[in-house]
């Protein structure tokens, strides 16, 4: 009777939830795309373009455009937006910005060279604001005329544009009456971007949507973007897999079978992404363990140990290229290779049970307490312990998968998930033994290999990426200069002695080139990049302004 | 009177603990709110950034004494710090966003719990040892002995993934403006919240049913009881106008106390089913180890139960008039 | 032992509870020899189905098990071996072999923090009941304030500061958070006891306060002591598996309670493993059932006037008056706490 009683209701309320929902489910006459840029537990309306993490992901670039869009898939190629072009000095120390004309704020003012030098002089005197470190980079911003800005640099840096654009740039005359700018929620934001008012905010969905004053709006056939809450993984799934998504970039579980397979709309495109590896502690607190670990041949044996198609087939759901560079390069950046040393060290860093077991024992690593695993040339035992920070699943699983690798050549080790806090305490503070990490790749191999080996990043208030804790001063002063010169060639050098040192050395352990997910569905737009059509990163993630050159490119299905 | 104000004095006591240890528990592990903070930041972070951050963010040095002494000055004047997660929202805010539904839930799980337990309960007295009894008491009670996880992963997969029923996840239709007076969206927020209603409630029945029926069967054997029935009362009358009418009375109080236990009982289904309540506030102030909105977290669910318990205390003298007498 | 078994023979919940109980305990101790595989190896394919459901769909393709158990062609085509009783988990792990060593790690936490608990409430509700004064005034402080802290968000809290709770960690504070509701009761149990004729007569006898703690006050309160036991256990494997769920405990061990966590993490339930949830739940779901009915029928064996079948008339009458004096004495003294007795609400 129970059981009746509420079929009927529920059928009731189905019914009633349905045709009440009707007129919001279809899309009217505005194109709305429907956006998935980051999973949140509710939706806060924080369209403050200088608090990046805590923001809504579609503030950067879709409200507040950037001055030049570097495509890094293009060899970083600038795709002027606000800018019309920049200049370097001679000597790299300055740069000089050709500010675009007829751009207009979205409340109708005119954006101005104004604009830009009180953006870069309020991120300097609230140093808070800035999250990408341009302060490091720029030191002083001159207005030239009202379409010109000339920014002076701390150092000969040919990079520099590439930092300095990641600064969105915010109206004066709002901001100036700001209060505290590091608090402001700029809930109504006015910007230059091409999704400037805000039609639809609710804590589980917001829509944002493009307005007469886009200077670029010839281009641009999207009205609006919709951007419904999603707070994990499985919710991400289950709208996906029902066709309610138009673009994401997040991870799918055997895509294939899970997302691709239920509608013929519904595709997908993997993109090399940056280096994972099995960072390594070379400055280990226990002797047993620093023997082993600062021995070379250790490491190599352990690289070949490890199985890295399985793991990227088990933890990855195969979303992987496998990574032989000892210099940790991967065939992302093969065009910066240099192939003779490639191919050296290539066998160290190739699946190899036997000729792990081998290397081991020529390097004298030996069983003496009949464990059933090797002990240090001095005869001392030592467990490894891998860590990865807790709830990263794929690297959590990774790291089990490399214990068994590990354990079948003889090698004792132990899979660790300590929080994240006390993972990256662990590696500041060189205490761990081995962790497992991802690299952010750059538009060259530069940002891995300086985020990775510069010992100046090995302070304790640095990121994980270095901790190592491995200096090479030829390294260092390598890195350091490679951006003094804008010559390509004298980088390709400068690359081949960087690589030659750290595979050489083996410093790190890698695993894998990640791949960047990217799902999109065509059943409602087209012109989405894709391997026969790689324009560009098309990732939906803030930080990847090539996301900007994507929306443009759509056209909606008519 | 003197009964109220020493609860009270205790109620107030209880507080301060709680929120001494909600000071020492996160001073005594390792970890920073920072740290994490920046983890998946794709650039390189500038100590000096850090350093800003923190310092917005209240975590100065300073003696811990200091510290100890600006926290409970800032907990007693409901100051309870700024998000990390939503910076620049304060904690207030981002809990005030989710007690709603943490009450709404909760009380009306308590409320249908309570109900349907009491009903059984009653029957199961009065019908004692009947084949009822037997199967209902106990059964209740195992099904309360079932860890929540359990049954709210198993509701989710049957009738929200594999049935498709009911929606998987939210308090009501994404997109959906609450309108409270709009008989559609009523609807809407009943149709989410079948399955985790049902989920607090299954939970809860046992215990009010044995309650109930406990008491009734303590009451059953007393004198008066046994009067009424010499007086040639039905045994319906009797059964519900006299004895039932007072087994209820720990039962209502029992009811009040439930209701601050439910709220933190049933945070695991507002996670399971994404409902936005304080139980999934916790889980993501856990992962992005938002210390400030933990701490007032447990805070304010400590207020909660000590609100409940003194309403139940309120009640009990209420309806227990020996009490009344004796204060 | 005797006494025992005869409860045993008598009870059929209690019978009924110790064959589920010990079942466990026995698939937790012979756990690797019940199993083919190890369970913290990969020695499979990614979620294979089921040996039976695999033999099953292949003697009868078009069968009901094909068509709703083992729908997908691909892993059916993957798990063709059948070698998984239970079919493996997204790491290609045995589910059946995870649960049987899960098992030891579900029971362990159990009964681990089930004897803290114990003991703690024990201790503390005994000498806050019988020596009565400033300790009691302390004692009794202490336990209204435990019971008004939020039992969840506290451990979840500690769980989380905590960071990487293996099953010891989870073990002991699930112990030393939970002892309040038990010392409660115990101290209310003492208190009636110690105005008891042969309590009295011990005291004026000269004997020592130990020795009426442990001879004449501790054997009345067993009954009281084992529910509070049973209810704990429950309550500890319940919380071990909510933990490791939310994962705030460590991936790395394998515990009901990190199966359930891995189901949520390779979104199992979505994909379609549904062998991935069910295996796990039912454990939990059994075990639950198993503890629940030992405890109805310690309860039944403590407070035989609540017992459902009728007759023992003259004893439940006796019962019945003292319970009434007892329950004056206690309302007096706890007035906000009704229905003491019910130990299986009051775990929670």
């Amino acid at each position: 009777m129970f059981a009746n009683f509420k079929k009927t209701k529920i059928t009731a309320l189905v019914v009633a939830v349905s045709t009440a929902l009707a007129p919001q489910v279809a899309f009217a006459e505005k194109s709305e795309l429907v956006f998935h840029p980051k999973e949140l537990p509710t939706l806060i309306r924080n369209f403050n373009p200088f608090l990046a993490s805590t923001n809504l992901h579609t503030t950067s670039d879709f409200i507040y455009e950037p001055l030049v869009v570097f495509n890094e898939m293009k060899g970083n190629t600038p795709v002027f937006r606000l800018a019309t072009g920049f200049e370097m000095s001679k000597d790299l120390m300055s740069v000089t910005f050709d500010i675009r004309e007829g751009v207009k704020w979205s409340d109708g003012e005119k954006f101005t060279a104004d604009d830009v030098v009180y953006t870069f002089d309020l991120v300097k005197a609230t140093p808070s604001l800035d999250f990408s470190g341009a302060n490091k980079v720029v030191t002083a911003v001159k207005k030239i005329n009202e379409y010109k800005v000339e920014f002076t640099l701390s150092e000969p840096n040919s990079n520099a544009p590439y930092d300095i654009v990641k600064v969105p740039v915010v109206p004066q005359h709002i901001w100036s009456k700001v209060d505290k700018p590091d608090e402001f929620l700029n809930e109504n934001p006015v910007g230059t971007g091409p999704f400037t008012a805000i039609e639809t905010f609710t804590p589980t969905l917001y829509v944002q949507c493009t307005e007469a004053t886009y200077w670029d709006a010839a281009n641009l056939d999207v009205d609006c973007l919709r951007v419904p809450q999603i707070a994990n993984n499985d919710q991400f799934l289950a709208k996906a897999m029902n066709s309610e998504i138009d673009w994401a970039s997040s991870f799918i579980p055997d895509i294939d079978k899970t997302y691709a397979s239920k509608n013929p709309n519904h595709k997908y495109w993997l993109s090399a992404a940056g280096t994972q590896a099995f960072v390594v502690n070379h400055k280990n607190p226990d002797a047993a363990k620093n023997e082993a670990l600062t021995n070379v041949d250790f490491r190599r044996a352990f690289s070949m140990s490890i199985d890295r198609q399985t793991i990227i087939d088990i933890a990855f759901y195969g979303a992987g290229v496998t990574n032989d560079f000892a210099s940790g390069l991967g065939y992302a950046f093969e065009s910066w290779s240099d192939e003779a040393v490639h191919n050296k060290y290539k066998k160290f860093n190739t699946y190899n049970v036997e000729g792990a077991k081998a290397l081991l024992a020529k390097a004298g690593f030996k069983d003496v307490n009949d464990d059933g695993f090797v002990d240090t040339p001095s005869g001392k035992s030592f467990v490894l312990e891998i860590q990865s920070p807790n709830g990263w699943s794929d690297f959590n699983n990774s790291v089990q998968l490399a214990v068994e690798n590990l354990e079948e050549v003889g090698i004792q080790a132990k899979a660790r998930t300590p929080d994240f806090a006390v993972y990256n305490k662990a590696m500041q503070d060189a205490t761990y033994d081995v962790a497992y990490t991802n690299y952010f790749h750059g538009s060259d191999p530069h940002k891995y290999w300086d985020s990775a080996y510069n010992s100046k990043y090995q302070t304790s208030a640095s990121p994980r990426f270095a901790m190592h804790h491995w200096k090479s001063e030829k390294v260092d002063s390598l890195l350091n200069g490679f951006y003094k010169t804008a010559d390509k060639a004298e980088q390709v050098k400068i690359a081949n002695q960087i690589q030659a040192i750290i595979a050489e050395d083996q410093v790190t352990i890698p695993v894998m080139s990640g791949l960047n997910n990217f799902q999109y569905n065509t059943s409602r737009f087209t012109g989405w990049w894709n391997e026969k059509n790689p324009q560009g990163r098309p990732s939906s993630h803030a930080g990847i302004a090539e996301r900007l050159l994507q929306v443009l490119d759509l056209k909606p299905v008519k | 009177m003197g009964f109220f104000l020493r609860r009270l004095a205790f109620y107030f006591i209880a507080l301060l603990f709680a929120a001494t240890l909600n000071f020492i528990i996160p001073r005594a592990m390792p970890g920073d709110p920072i740290t994490m903070m920046f983890a998946n930041a794709t650039s390189q972070v500038t100590p000096e950034r850090i350093a800003a951050m923190k310092e917005l963010l209240g975590f100065v040095d300073g003696p811990l004494i200091v510290q100890f002494g600006m926290y409970m000055k800032s907990v007693l004047t409901w100051d309870l710090g700024i998000s990390v997660q939503f910076y620049p929202l304060t904690v207030n805010t981002v809990l005030g966003n989710a007690v709603g539904w943490s009450l709404f839930l909760a009380g009306t799980a308590v409320v249908i719990s309570f109900t349907i337990g009491s009903v059984l309960g009653i029957f199961a007295a009065w019908k004692r040892g009947s084949k009822f009894d037997t199967i209902m008491s106990p059964g209740m009670l195992v099904i309360q002995a079932v860890p929540q996880v359990v049954t709210a992963m198993l509701l989710l997969f049957v009738f929200a993934i594999t049935l498709k029923w009911f929606p998987t996840s939210y308090a009501y239709t994404p997109g959906v403006t609450p309108d409270w007076t709009s008989w559609t969206f009523l609807k809407d927020v009943a149709y989410h919240a079948v399955l985790p209603l049902f989920g607090a409630t299954i939970v809860q029945i046992g215990g009010f049913l044995i309650a109930m029926r406990n008491n009734m069967i303590n009451l059953l054997g007393e004198d008066y009881i046994t009067m009424a029935k010499g007086k040639g009362l039905s045994e319906n009358r009797v059964v519900f106008n006299y004895a039932a009418r007072n087994a209820m009375l720990p039962s209502v109080t029992a009811l009040s106390m439930s209701l601050g236990m439910a709220i933190g009982g049933q945070m695991i289904i507002e996670i399971i089913f994404n409902y936005p309540g304080l139980g999934t506030v916790l889980l993501n102030a856990i992962n992005a180890r938002d210390y400030q909105v933990l701490q007032g977290q447990l805070l304010v669910m400590t207020l909660f139960m000590l609100f409940f318990n003194l309403l139940a205390d309120m009640l009990y003298v209420l309806l227990d008039p020996r009490l009344r007498k004796g204060a | 032992m005797k006494g025992i078994l005869n409860i045993l023979k008598n009870n059929n919940k209690a019978l009924f509870g110790s064959i589920i109980l010990f079942s466990f305990i026995f698939m937790a101790v012979f756990a690797p020899l019940l199993t083919d595989h190890v369970p913290n190896k990969r020695t499979g394919k990614p979620h294979e189905y089921p040996g039976p459901i695999v033999k099953l769909a292949q003697a009868s393709p078009d069968g009901w098990v094909a068509t709703n158990l083992a729908y997908d062609k691909r892993t059916l085509l993957m798990s063709k071996k059948a070698e998984h009783v239970m079919g493996t988990s997204r790491m290609g792990r045995s589910i059946w072999s995870q649960l049987a060593h899960g098992a030891r790690v579900s029971l362990a936490v159990g009964f681990g923090a089930g004897i803290v608990v114990c003991f703690l409430a024990t201790v503390i509700g005994i000498s806050a009941g019988y020596f009565g004064g400033r300790v009691d005034d302390i004692l009794s402080a202490a336990m209204n304030v435990m019971l008004v802290i939020p039992q969840y968000p506290l451990l979840f809290v500690l769980a989380a500061f905590i960071g990487e709770a293996g099953p010891l960690t989870i073990a002991l504070i699930i112990g030393f958070t939970s002892w309040a509701w038990g010392a409660r009761v115990i101290r209310a149990q003492t208190m009636s006891l110690s105005e008891k004729e042969f309590v009295k007569a011990a005291e004026v006898l000269g004997e020592s306060r130990l020795r009426i703690i442990f001879v004449e006050i501790l054997p009345n309160l067993i009954s009281i002591v084992g529910a509070s036991f049973i209810g704990s256990v429950m309550y500890a494997i319940m919380m071990e598996a909510t933990i490791s769920f939310l994962g705030l405990g460590d991936p790395g061990t394998i515990s009901w309670g990190i199966m359930l966590y891995n189901v949520q993490t390779s979104s199992s339930m979505i994909i379609g493993a549904w062998w991935e949830l069910l295996a796990p739940c039912g454990a939990l779901i059994t075990l639950s059932i198993g503890l629940a009915m030992l405890n109805f029928a310690v309860d039944e064996i403590a407070n035989p006037q609540l017992r459902s079948n009728p007759g023992m008339k003259r004893f439940e009458k006796m019962q019945k008056a003292d319970k009434k004096a007892r329950a004056a004495h206690v309302k007096a003294e706890v007035p906000h706490f009704p229905g003491e007795q019910d130990l299986a609400s009051g775990a929670k």
